[in-house]
């Protein structure tokens, strides 16, 4: 159920969008920048050792740590020289989006959704160095797996991202991981508890670690919650209203 | 929270989408670049840099005007 206040939200954001702007342009811009570097890094591998092949999982558990950073601390947090950041994501993506009216409608609204695409750029930017300053420390293989793999977890986070504002959850619903990070991201818009629970937008593996989940249970349990709310922490701050994000995703 | 809904105004493009466009028209381009080396051979062809160029740039035209 979507409150006056949301509505008016959205239809005062909606009104501000650009009419040259095209929700599948900026995906598609996503997906093929994104594309063609993880493409072009896979083209410099060759004959990679077990050891060079483990900075894939590595990186995974990097990136998601920094995805959990920049969300918790940066995002949510209004730091001077960053408060455009800060005003994009908490001001007006959690007043967009509330766990009890968390889809979107239009393509239009992948506006609000998806990063601006430069956003990828520079965190490309900042996987080629670290993966040039690998390559010359030790591996040229493992420089170019860090580029792929940071490539691929910013796709990943995109869609997974936009797996959580779709309305229709028939086939999500049943899918390992994002039926996950579906409920976890749904109750991070919350307001309750945005600031500082369910930070993590893949995979919850930081929040499990860091202590930031909403659920309590182990890792593997947080990562294959899915829907289920039985391990819901007690000791959360009370929800404004409809304390069952389960139930708007469910249509309810 | 302090609601922030933006009045009605006549919309004026952000700073960030100006930057923003700048930045995406100059990574495509290098990013062109490289994935036409390593599909044909460095450096490409001149239509194959030119045609980098025009795409580049209309990346970032589109960034500016749909004010992303």
């Amino acid at each position: 159920m979507m409150s006056p206040r949301q509505a008016a939200f959205r239809a005062a954001y909606r009104a501000q969008i650009a009419p040259a702007y095209s929700g599948l342009i900026h995906v598609a811009l996503i997906y093929l920048i994104g594309g063609a570097a993880l493409w072009y890094a896979a083209q410099h591998i060759h004959a990679a050792t077990l050891a060079e092949i483990a900075v894939v999982p590595i990186v995974v558990v990097l990136a998601n740590m920094f995805e959990w950073f920049l969300h918790a601390k940066v995002m949510h947090r209004p730091i001077p020289g960053l408060m455009g950041i800060y005003n994009r994501h908490t001001l007006a993506h959690h007043q967009f989006f509330t766990h009890e009216a968390p889809y979107h409608d239009t393509t239009r609204d992948y506006r609000i959704v998806f990063f601006p695409p430069y956003a990828l750029i520079a965190f490309l930017v900042m996987a080629s160095a670290g993966g040039f300053l690998l390559a010359q420390l030790w591996s040229a293989n493992a420089g170019w797996f860090v580029v792929c793999t940071a490539a691929g977890m910013y796709m990943n986070y995109e869609f997974f991202h936009w797996c959580c504002h779709v309305h229709d959850d028939r086939i999500l619903r049943h899918l390992p991981f994002i039926n996950t990070i579906r409920r976890h991201h749904i109750a991070h818009h919350n307001t309750a508890i945005m600031m500082n629970r369910n930070m993590n937008l893949t995979y919850p593996f930081a929040d499990w670690l860091f202590g930031t989940s909403d659920l309590n249970r182990g890792l593997l349990g947080h990562l294959f919650n899915g829907y289920d709310k039985r391990f819901i922490r007690r000791d959360l701050p009370k929800m404004r209203s409809a304390a069952r994000p389960q139930a708007a995703m469910a249509g309810e | 929270m302090a609601i922030t809904i933006r009045d009605s105004e006549p919309r004026k493009r952000n700073i960030a989408s100006l930057v923003g466009g700048v930045v995406i028209a100059v990574g495509c381009f290098v990013l062109w670049l490289l994935v036409a080396s390593q599909l044909t051979q460095w450096p490409p062809s001149l239509p194959l840099i030119v045609s980098g160029l025009v795409a580049a740039l209309a990346i970032g035209i589109w960034i500016r005007l749909a004010d992303l």
